[in-house]
């Protein structure tokens, strides 16, 4: 029955009647949100603590959604939002990125054995570059590329959700992809 | 539109090759900007760099992030209670918005009456307070102090102090104009009531001492009538030629 409900409807219903309506729109949007905070943060249990944050923070503050955006993109700005804030505990923090990697090459060793070693490691080192690259973009252009890459929202989505008119969208993208293309052709040449 | 090779170079090109790429262009659009591409080096050359970037991100998204299960989202439902932003007034405005709009006028002016009556008594009883504060120091229970001066050696002084509370750059030393210092002291008084409320003592030294000046000034002036003719010298001298 909820099922058949849009995101808005069941907004009104979880404040009103039944707050575990809220469910459903859980259901519906923890993929995306998770690939959102997943590009963002490039890390699995990052990610998994800002989606479950994120659901979390959108529950508390049900009451003050007005309706004036769609709930989706309510939910990726609390969802953007919450990233920003983990990226920069992160760095007061002073959590060094050597412990990525260190876990990539964990993960190296633990590739399947069907696949030769010299190729497994290139490969992994070739996603560790990537996600390197990705993560010292500006936090203006990440969030666009993730939403495009990660999300495969339209550019039209992007707009709405990051409240941005669509050029600025489609010039932050131009840009990031720009910057990433130097990025890794520089590592190409470096790695040959 | 796109049938220059430096068009790309002079013109912002960016949004076209971007919808390029990710397939969001219209048909008219996309027929045109591949004419253009068949022409356009540079913009065949951002193209394929583009389409590298995209192929490394997929390439990580399939392999890291694909593989990854949904983390199952727990929503504490009996603790996490969803927390409204109301107002204050909020209530008041309910009651409200359901009357007519001559009982909102006249609420509004209720409101209004009585936050001036509020604001006035309020004001005034400040000013009372104020009142209160100026009158204390003249009933401070400290008497006057009234100094007998003796009547000659004290004239010099009174002089000069009458002079620094008036004019103190004029200090002389003739009687006459002691004198005038003297008639003129009535307005030194006044200054000095208005401004030394706490000083009863000083008005009090200054009262009496100008009024033994004046008696003073009085008894000088006797002494030069001492010297006119008298009828009892005469009657003295009568007496005295007669003996």
């Amino acid at each position: 029955m909820l099922g058949n409900l849009s995101d808005e409807q069941l907004v009104e219903i979880s404040v009103t009647e039944n707050p575990e309506a809220f469910g459903e729109i859980v259901k519906r949007w923890e993929r995306k949100i998770f690939a959102l905070c997943f590009g963002m943060l490039s890390r699995e249990e990052d990610a998994r603590d800002a989606v479950q944050e994120t659901f979390i923070a959108a529950f508390r503050n049900l009451a003050n959604f007005r309706g004036d955006a769609k709930v989706s993109s309510w939910l990726h700005r609390i969802a953007v939002n919450q990233c920003l804030t983990k990226h920069r505990r992160k760095k007061t923090r002073a959590e060094s990125y050597l412990e990525d990697e260190s876990e990539t090459n964990q993960q190296a060793f633990t590739a399947p054995l069907t696949e030769s070693p010299s190729h497994n490691f290139e490969q992994n080192n070739k996603l560790l570059l990537v996600r390197k690259a990705v993560s010292s973009l500006p936090e203006d252009l990440k969030q666009v590329v993730v939403m495009k890459e990660f999300e495969e929202l339209t550019f039209q989505q992007i707009s709405e959700v990051l409240e941005l008119p669509l050029s600025t969208v489609k010039s932050r993208l131009y840009t990031a992809l720009k910057q990433l293309r130097m990025k890794l052709d520089n590592v190409v040449v470096e790695v040959i | 539109m796109f049938d220059s090779n430096n068009y790309h170079k002079e013109c912002s090109f960016s949004e076209q090759i971007i919808s390029y790429v990710y397939g969001e262009m219209s048909e008219a659009e996309n027929a045109s900007f591949t004419v253009h591409i068949s022409k356009c080096s540079d913009c065949a050359e951002e193209l394929a760099g583009f389409g590298f970037v995209r192929t490394e991100i997929l390439n990580w998204k399939h392999k890291e992030f694909l593989p990854l299960t949904t983390p199952i989202i727990q929503i504490p439902y009996e603790t996490v209670t969803v927390e409204a932003k109301t107002s204050i007034f909020a209530p008041v405005w309910e009651l409200f918005s359901f009357s007519q709009m001559w009982l909102k006028t006249a609420t509004a002016f209720a409101v209004l009456a009585m936050f001036a009556g509020i604001t006035f008594s309020v004001f005034n009883t400040n000013k009372s307070v104020d009142l209160a504060g100026m009158v204390k120091p003249i009933t401070s229970p400290t008497p006057p102090i009234i100094v007998d001066v003796p009547l000659t050696p004290i004239k010099p002084t009174v002089a000069i102090e009458t002079e620094k509370a008036t004019s103190p750059s004029i200090v002389k030393n003739k009687e006459a104009e002691k004198v005038k210092t003297v008639t003129t002291e009535p307005k030194v008084l006044k200054a000095t009531v208005r401004t030394t409320r706490v000083k009863p003592a000083r008005i009090e030294t200054t009262q009496r001492v100008t009024k033994q000046n004046v008696t003073l000034v009085s008894n000088e002036e006797n002494i030069e009538e001492d010297d006119t003719l008298r009828l009892s010298d005469l009657f003295d001298e009568v007496s005295t030629n007669k003996f």
